[in-house]
Parts: C-alpha cells; sequence; structure tokens
C-alpha cells in the first residue's frame, strides 16, 4: 500500500527492527550446534516455500501441487551439476528459473480455470510432475532418487545455513515489496473480483500467470538450494503430501498476512523436532493445529495478537459497564 | 486369443468396477452435500486395513468382515458428517481442509500402526473357473460381482426410494428440498454414511484381490477424483463411463507402455480434460 | 461519430438477445438507451465493453475496430463502465479500490514495484491524489476508509461510479447508475455525471427513471433486442411504440 509521510517513523521502527533480528540471526550459529543449524536451515527453507505459496494464493488461486514445482527447481539444478559439471551457484538460479517456466507455461492453460477446478488441476498436476521424474530414470535415478548431487559448500553447516538465511531475506524482501505495491495490489484484486478487475484494465489470466511464475521462481530456487545441501533428493519428496504440508502451514500461520506463512512454518515445522521420540505422531499435533484453526482461528496464528487484544478489550467494557450500573 | 485377452479384460472390468465403487461414494457425498471429501481415499485405505484386522487378526467368516468393515466406516461417515462436515456446509474451502485434517490423522494412523510393510487379504475363494479355454480367478468375478450388485442396489434404491429420492432433491437444491420437509441433516449424514461405507468395501475387496499398502488412500483418490472429472462433477451416471475408462488405462496401460508413462498419460489426460471441458462430459458446472 | 455499432446481434442458443442493433454516439454527447426488462440494454452494455462477444455486427469505437476485443483491452483504449450489480474489491477500503482502479495510470512493472522506482512512486502519487479527489466529487471521502463490502447499497453504487471514472475514459457506459439510490444520492450522482460531461467525457447511459433521461441528449429505444426508436427525451414520451413498449407498467416515473 501506498504509505504517506506521516508514517515515516513508524517505517524506521519497522527497519530498525528487522535489521537487528537479522544481525541476531546472522550471529546465532555461534550458539548452535550442528543439528540445530540442520533445523534452521529446514525451517528457512519452509518459510521460503511457504511464503511463495502464498503469493500464489493471493491471487485467487489454491495450488495444491505446489511442491513439485519445489521438485523442479532441484532435479534441474542437480541434473545440470552432475551431467555437465557446472557449479551449483548457477545451476541453483537455473533451477529457480526453470521453475518460474514451469509454473508461467502452467499458468497459460489453467489461469482461465475457476477456483475448485485450479485446486484439482493443480493436485493433478503435482502428481503427474511426479509421475514424470519416473519417466526418464537415466536422468534422474527414478524412485530410488538421485544422489551424489554436488554440494554447494563443504561439509560444515555454517555456510549453507548463510546461504539459505540470505536467500530467505532476498525472498521475504521482494515479496513483501511485491505484495504491499500496485502489483501486490492488482494480484488481489483479481482474486476479488474478475469482473470489476477487467472492466478497469486487469487481464486476470495475465496477473494469475504473474503469480505463479514469481510464486514457482522462489519455490524453485529454494529446492535446487535444498539438493545441494542434502545431495539427495527423490520424488516423494515433491509428491501429493509434501504439497499439502505446505498448504497446512500456510494455512494454519494464516493465509491474511504476510507473516502468516512465516509463523506457520516456523511453529509447524519445529514442534515435529521438539517432540522427540515421539516425532511419528507429529502429524496428529499437524492435524490438530489445523482443526483448532479452522473452527476456532480461521485467519490462522498470525491472528492471535490482535484476537486477545479485542477480546481483553471486550472484557474491559463488560467490567466497566457493570461497574457504572 | 480369448484365452489371453479374457483375463486382461476381467481385470479391466474389476478395477473400473472398484473405481467406480469408490468414486460412487465420493459423489454421493458430493452431490448431497456439495463438500469434497478429501479424506475418501483414506477412508477407503482405512476399509481395507479394518477388514484385515477382522479377517485375519480375528478370523471372521470373510463375508462378515466386508459386511462389519461397511458398517465400521459407514458409522465413521456419520461421525464425520456430524463434526466435521455440518459446520462447514456453505464453506467449501474450510471443509476441503477439514478433510485434509482427517486424511492426515489416519494416513498417520496407518503408518504407525502398520506401517510400511505391504499386507494382503486371502482371496476370497481360490476357485479358478475354468469356462472353454479361459483360466478366470473365480475372485476376481466374485468382486467384479459384488461391485455390479451393490451399484445396481444404489441405483434402485435412489430411484425407488424416499430416502433416494429425497437425496437427489437435496442435490439438486438443497434449500428447496428443506422446503418441503425433507430433514437435509439426516438425510447428508445417510449420503455421508452411505459413502463411507461404500468406500470401506472398496478398501476390503481390494484387499482380498490385490494388496494394502499405506500409500494406496492417496493413489485411490487421485482415480477417484479422475473418475468424478471424466464423468462430471454432479454426475453419478457418468461414473460408470469414467470408471471404465480409466480401469481401462490403469489395467491395460503398464503393459503397453511402461508404468511412470502410462501413469503420466493418464494424469495428463485429466488435465487436459480439466482445462478444456471442466464439467466433464456428463456433468453440470458446479 | 466516437462509439458506432453496424448489426449488432448477440444469440444466446437460439434466442437472439440483441438483433440487428445499428447506433452511434457521438463525442461529447450524453445518450440514453432505455426499454423495459429484459430488452437487451445491459446485453448491449456487455457487448461494447467487452463482456462478451457479438455472434455478428461490429463496434467501431474512436475510429477503431473493437468487435470481439477482450474486457480489459476495451477498458485500456478508454471505455469504463459500471454494472447493475457492482462487483465489488469487497476486502479493499473504499479508497483502495479506487487506487486499485487507476491500474491503466499505474507502472505495473516488477522492477517498479520491487525497488520502488521514482516512475512508480510519482504515478502512484498522482493515483493518490486523483482517487481522494474522485471521492471527493462522488462523496465518498467520508467513508474512505471503511471496507467496501461494508458500504451501503447507494454508496456502493457510487464505488462503482468512482471505479469506472478512474479509468479515465473517454467513453462511460452506466448501466442503471442510481437504481437504489436515495434522492440525495441520486442529486449527487447526476451532479457528477454532468461534471464529467463537462470534462468532455462521453456517456451512454441504461436507465428506466424518465427523470434521468432528461439529461440526456438523445435517447435510443430498445424492445425485445431490436432498436424501436431514437430521437430527443421529448420526442421519446410521446413515441406510440415506446409507449407500447412499457405498457404493461414496466416503468416508474
Amino acid at each position: 500500500m501506498i504509505r504517506r509521510g506521516f508514517f515515516t517513523n513508524k517505517k524506521a521502527v519497522k527497519m530498525a527492527s528487522c535489521a537487528g533480528l537479522i544481525i541476531l540471526l546472522c550471529l546465532a550459529p555461534l550458539f548452535m550446534g550442528s543439528y540445530s543449524l540442520h533445523l534452521a536451515i529446514l525451517v528457512l527453507m519452509y518459510i521460503i516455500l511457504t511464503s511463495s505459496l502464498r503469493t500464489i494464493y493471493i491471487s485467487g488461486q489454491l495450488s495444491l501441487g505446489h511442491a513439485a514445482f519445489v521438485g523442479i527447481g532441484a532435479y534441474t539444478s542437480a541434473i545440470l551439476a552432475i551431467r555437465l559439471d557446472w557449479t551449483p551457484w548457477g545451476t541453483i538460479l537455473l533451477g529457480g528459473l526453470a521453475a518460474m517456466v514451469a509454473g508461467i507455461l502452467i499458468g497459460f492453460p489453467f489461469s482461465r480455470l475457476r477456483a475448485i477446478y485450479f485446486a484439482m488441476a493443480s493436485l493433478f498436476l503435482g502428481i503427474m510432475i511426479t509421475a514424470l521424474i519416473a519417466v526418464f530414470p537415466e536422468l534422474t535415478q527414478s524412485y530410488t532418487g538421485l544422489m551424489n548431487i554436488p554440494r554447494l559448500f563443504g561439509f560444515p553447516k555454517e555456510p549453507y545455513y548463510y546461504f539459505f538465511l540470505g536467500l530467505t531475506v532476498l525472498t521475504l524482501f521482494v515479496l513483501y515489496r511485491i505484495e504491499h505495491s500496485r502489483v501486490g495490489m492488482t494480484l488481489k484484486a483479481v482474486a476479488q473480483s474478475h469482473l470489476a478487475a477487467s472492466s478497469i484494465g486487469i487481464s486476470e489470466s495475465r496477473a494469475r500467470i504473474l503469480a505463479l511464475g514469481i510464486g514457482c521462481f522462489f519455490a524453485g530456487l529454494a529446492g535446487a538450494g535444498y539438493a545441494h545441501y542434502s545431495t539427495l533428493i527423490a520424488p516423494t519428496d515433491f509428491a501429493l503430501m509434501p504439497s499439502i504440508y505446505l498448504l497446512v502451514y500456510l494455512l494454519v500461520g494464516g493465509t491474511g498476512s504476510f507473516a502468516g506463512p512465516i509463523v506457520g512454518a516456523i511453529v509447524l515445522v519445529l514442534i515435529p523436532y521438539l517432540m522427540g521420540g515421539f516425532k511419528g505422531f507429529a502429524p496428529f499435533f499437524l492435524a490438530g493445529a489445523l482443526i483448532l484453526v479452522i473452527f476456532l482461528i480461521p485467519q490462522g496464528i498470525v491472528s492471535l495478537p490482535d484476537r486477545t487484544k479485542s477480546w481483553i478489550r471486550k472484557l474491559h467494557k463488560r467490567r466497566v459497564s457493570k461497574s457504572a450500573s | 486369443m480369448v484365452s489371453e485377452v479374457a483375463p486382461h479384460l476381467v481385470n479391466v472390468l474389476m478395477l473400473s468396477s472398484i473405481y467406480v465403487l469408490a468414486a460412487l461414494g465420493f459423489a454421493l457425498v458430493f452431490s448431497v452435500m456439495r463438500i469434497m471429501n478429501f479424506a475418501h481415499g483414506a477412508i477407503y485405505m482405512a476399509g481395507g486395513y479394518i477388514c484385515y484386522y477382522f479377517w485375519v487378526v480375528f478370523g471372521f467368516n470373510p463375508w462378515a468382515s466386508l459386511a462389519l468393515t461397511m458398517l465400521v466406516t459407514a458409522l465413521f461417515g456419520l461421525f464425520i458428517e456430524k463434526f466435521g462436515f455440518r459446520p462447514f456446509q456453505l464453506d467449501f474451502e474450510k471443509a476441503i481442509v477439514m478433510a485434509i485434517a482427517l486424511v492426515i490423522i489416519l494416513q498417520t494412523a496407518a503408518n504407525l500402526t502398520v506401517g510400511p510393510t505391504v499386507k494382503g487379504l486371502p482371496s476370497l475363494l481360490t476357485t479358478v473357473i475354468g469356462v472353454g479355454d479361459v483360466m478366470l480367478k473365480a475372485d476376481r468375478l466374485v468382486v467384479l460381482a459384488i461391485c455390479i450388485l451393490l451399484l445396481a442396489a444404489l441405483s434402485i434404491f435412489i430411484q425407488k426410494s424416499k430416502v433416494g429420492q429425497s437425496m437427489l432433491a437435496i442435490a439438486q437444491d438443497r434449500d428447496a428440498a428443506a422446503l418441503q420437509g425433507i430433514n437435509t441433516n439426516r438425510i447428508s449424514a445417510l449420503a455421508c454414511a452411505m459413502g463411507c461405507g461404500l468406500a470401506g468395501l472398496a478398501g476390503g475387496l481390494v484387499g482380498s484381490v490385490l494388496v494394502l499398502h499405506v500409500g494406496m488412500s492417496n493413489v485411490i483418490l487421485v482415480k477417484i477424483i479422475a473418475v468424478v472429472i471424466i464423468a462430471g462433477i454432479g454426475s453419478i451416471g457418468g461414473i460408470w463411463a469414467g470408471g471404465l475408462i480409466l480401469g481401462a488405462l490403469d489395467a491395460v496401460g503398464p503393459y503397453v507402455l511402461s508404468a511412470a508413462v502410462s501413469d503420466s498419460l493418464g494424469l495428463g489426460l485429466i488435465i487436459l480434460i480439466l482445462v478444456i471441458r471442466p464439467q466433464g462430459f456428463f456433468g453440470q458446472e458446479v | 461519430m466516437l462509439l458506432e455499432t453496424n448489426g449488432l446481434t448477440k444469440y444466446f442458443g437460439g434466442l437472439a438477445a440483441v438483433s440487428q442493433v445499428d447506433m452511434s454516439v457521438d463525442g461529447g454527447q450524453i445518450v440514453g438507451l432505455i426499454g423495459p426488462n429484459g430488452a437487451g440494454k445491459t446485453t448491449i452494455i456487455n457487448l461494447i465493453s467487452g463482456f462478451l462477444r457479438p455472434s455478428r455486427g461490429s463496434i467501431i469505437f474512436d475510429g477503431e475496430n473493437i468487435t470481439g476485443k477482450k474486457s480489459h483491452l476495451v477498458a485500456k483504449l478508454g471505455i469504463g463502465r459500471t454494472f447493475q450489480i457492482v462487483p465489488l474489491f469487497s476486502e479493499f477500503t473504499t479508497l483502495q479500490n479506487v487506487v486499485a482502479s487507476f491500474y491503466i495510470s499505474a507502472d505495473s512493472s516488477l522492477w517498479g514495484s520491487i525497488f520502488r522506482t521514482s516512475t512508480y512512486r510519482k504515478r502512484e502519487e498522482y493515483i493518490l491524489n486523483q482517487a481522494e479527489e474522485n471521492l471527493q466529487l462522488l462523496g465518498l471521502d467520508k467513508v474512505r476508509d471503511e471496507l467496501a463490502k461494508n458500504l451501503p447499497h447507494g454508496y456502493q453504487k457510487m464505488l462503482g461510479l468512482a471505479r469506472a471514472l478512474a479509468v479515465k475514459p473517454k467513453l462511460l457506459l452506466l448501466d442503471e447508475p442510481i437504481a437504489g439510490m436515495n434522492p440525495d444520492e441520486i442529486n449527487l450522482a447526476l451532479k457528477a455525471i454532468e461534471q464529467v460531461r463537462s470534462q468532455g467525457v462521453t456517456i451512454l447511459l441504461v436507465e428506466h427513471n424518465m427523470v434521468v433521461m432528461s439529461i440526456c441528449d438523445r435517447v435510443i429505444a430498445i424492445n425485445y433486442g431490436r432498436k424501436i426508436a431514437e430521437g430527443s427525451p421529448e420526442e421519446m414520451k410521446k413515441n406510440e411504440d415506446v409507449i407500447r413498449a412499457y405498457f404493461g407498467g414496466e416503468y416508474a416515473t
């Protein structure tokens, strides 16, 4: 949205706290062991994935196949690095671009579909892309997974942490700027009323394709980065359930605000790991969170602070009017 | 020639009828409640494993096990209609999300209790029937027969019985049906119970002619939605056609091409249908 | 001639909703389109604005053949429109609705949005000022921060008008713009329409209300998808075909 002059103070505070947070995050590895670093890397990656899913969501498209684009990025980068011996730094970017191109190509037919048909089509697309991976076993090693992907750095985890931190900051910066600007406004307009949008000159399909391109680019980028970190990827990493989980993270975190996917990713990715031996039961917690959200907090976790504030205000009002009577 | 084709034909018909059985349950819930029960595949899988427990672990009679499985899944259907779907009748997004939560719960429960091992139910009948030179497995014929009988019974029920007619009415216009004095909540609950019962039965039948594994819930969900898309959302009759087409593709495809290519082509076909004619070949727009 | 249609025809199945309509609108005019319910007036608007494709016939706007062009392209060429049932950006505020509607004037490049270039910022500032002006013109400034879905009906119709103006149209298609407004709102709307006309915008106005017809320079009467009469408002009031078309109590005076 357009910010006027008198908001500058608030903006300065926001920027200062962001900078402070980033500094803290940069210093964090000094206190973290290898396992925590791995967790942090995962969380950062899921923040990127869930946020990119939201960019597609705000244009009115519910994508049930997002993980497949992560996979396109991962496999493209891995195969180029293995087969053509290109440096991962280049192939990661190419992975992102490949996913972006895929998203745009898909967008052409899909952007004319109404909401529920788009959801179904994206569901099938995600599964089809995963199946396609198995169609070219010479390239992809099919279901056994692609191994020995060239590393981005050496064996210690710290450089990877900084890499993903940088990628996350970059992604969030770009996505934030996009959402709170003319482009973001156009995407949200299309989601609310395609009739009104066309009457003011907005092409619905162009806007939706743009959203898909942006969302898929960052998803592919993160996926490619992950491939060169874990050195092993398999089709099941990018199949239906991973796509559904991304959607769950987004919904539980809250779709209405930029921070929603970030909160959702952090909470829902960390909790299973904090459950230690009960890790197998983690999905129950996830499902429980999901049910809780749809019944009680439809706008997601991120809306809790505001809700508690207005709840406290209501209580206070009631108490005041009681004592007055 | 016939003796080679016949078993394949039976396979196609049997696979198709299982798809049709499962898809019908899904379509029933959708028509009456306007909700896409994404958990339908998971209930099918649960049905398969429940049947396994009754039949193999507890040692009940196979037919009784199948019947009990249907009952259990039907009761579960009542439960989820009341608590999971009724609150979200008008909000399709929330209903889908609720179904996703169910899938996660059921899938995880299966992972934890059964794990990755593949299980199988014994055949319903081990005899092999010979018709001329053709050797057909009796159990597949039996499954086919059960499916056809059930589908016929379902058609008769919907066309002739008062409850069935009520379901049709609600499927066309929920509010008008309510104004006519039809208890929409109770009929919806019944539809959901029937749908889930059918899913459970299909799972049990598949367990006895094929295998049970925890991945089957997602696999069948995709097939079901594909069938419904080919048929057209809202069309019950078209499901026969959808089931046959998909059954044929899946039974024959992997022989002609590799499994992966056959899968991809099948999925590509569905996407094509969605893009070109989302309302399917027999249905109406949502 | 700013707008011209030749033999404009639209079939739905076997039924002709609009049949062989020839009409023309000169620049600077307010032309009224009248007719009973279901006569095809909104269909004509939808055809001109690109929301429907003509089955036959052509539409020429400002010298360019726009027959069959899609709605967003038609808007970009300078045709703005309102709708009978206002489609709103319901989660946006009134101000945001109007700001969003200045899409054509904005810098929509990704680069501009991400890096907030000076082009981008200048255009957005310009748009914000224009939007505030439009809101004031239509009496919407008091509800500028209200969510559009919470607005009462009359305000929503005003908002529809404000949105159509944001397109900086050469031709404005108004589909029953004052239906559902109270007398004060109607006055405000009519004043705004006059002011818009004085700024050089041509207007094609669909209405039932005969009082509104009086602001038109010319009136075209439609019935059963065909043009049945054309002339000044006074002539139309006395025209027999027009009176017969409305027989049965379809219009309110």
